[in-house]
């Protein structure tokens, strides 16, 4: 019986660090992401490389410790074009260019907090200029 | 219980970054310089004294040329295609605007720089109306 809860408990432990590579919860700061993200708002994210449309988590890359939420414009071969849903409060691509497709590993897919906000968070077109 | 909590409490915060305290707008940054090219005229009307009535037209014309500058900020920066949908005589508006600052920055006519006023005043309201100042100011001054 005790072989068998220890490998119950290690089964556990691998799947919950598995499902910890691959799953996260992270909190907003900043209002580059406004009116859809906000200050404060806490989602989950998963492992997902980057597709246009949807907001995703990517290293700085002028300051690789910061962890940026966009939304992705466009990928192409110079890499990926991110953007603030607020342009006129979003420090992006228009200012560090583009960020390699590697660092984009994480994609925002729904808020759970607050709860009368919570809920999927979709994909979406992005606003089309490149200048400020 | 206390694990779920755990779970649900974030340990990485992700960054909405915007480099620099930007999108703060106001047309009463605008309004200010106007008002004070009014004063100006004003004061230089009042006075005989040469030398202060030179100053008076130097001053006024700068603080003219910062109205148009604090206008022109307002119209490339703050105001957005989506506004101009809600306010179609949007760009009309700021050409006149800034025309208007241009009139008073050449002459010293009262008149005209009332007629600025009222023209920011008309400025102010598509920003009140567009939301401007929930979204654009610090909140929290004291009233």
């Amino acid at each position: 019986v005790g072989n068998r809860l220890a490998w119950v408990a290690i089964t556990a432990i691998a799947a919950a660090w598995f499902l910890r590579r691959r799953v996260d919860v992270v909190e907003v700061r900043g209002s580059s992401m406004a009116p859809v993200l906000v200050p404060g708002d806490r989602l989950l994210v998963v492992r997902s490389g980057p597709r246009p449309g949807r907001i995703v988590l990517a290293n700085d890359p002028r300051e690789p410790r910061r962890e940026l939420i966009k939304r992705v414009g466009r990928v192409d071969r110079a890499g990926v074009w991110l953007v603030g849903d607020d342009p006129s409060s979003s420090t992006d691509a228009r200012a560090f260019g583009h960020v390699p497709a590697a660092s984009v590993r994480w994609r925002a897919v729904a808020r759970y907090w607050p709860l009368r906000r919570a809920g999927r968070l979709g994909s979406a077109r992005v606003w089309a200029s490149d200048s400020f | 219980m206390r694990s779920l909590r755990s779970l649900l409490q974030p340990r990485r915060v992700v960054d909405a970054h915007c480099d620099i305290p930007c999108g703060v707008y106001d047309p009463e940054q605008a309004r200010i310089e106007a008002e004070s090219c009014l004063r100006i005229i004003e004061k230089h009307d009042a006075s005989e004294d040469k030398l202060f009535r030179s100053r008076c037209v130097h001053v006024k014309e700068e603080r003219a040329e910062l109205v148009k500058h604090h206008l022109d900020v307002l119209w490339h920066d703050y105001f957005k295609p989506e506004h101009l949908e809600a306010h179609p005589d949007l760009h009309d508006t700021f050409w006149k605007a800034t025309k208007q600052a241009s009139k008073v920055k050449q002459s010293m006519d009262a008149g005209a720089a009332k007629e600025l006023l009222s023209m920011i005043d008309t400025i102010d309201e598509m920003w009140k109306a567009t939301g401007g100042p929930e979204k654009t100011r610090v909140s929290g001054r004291p009233s």
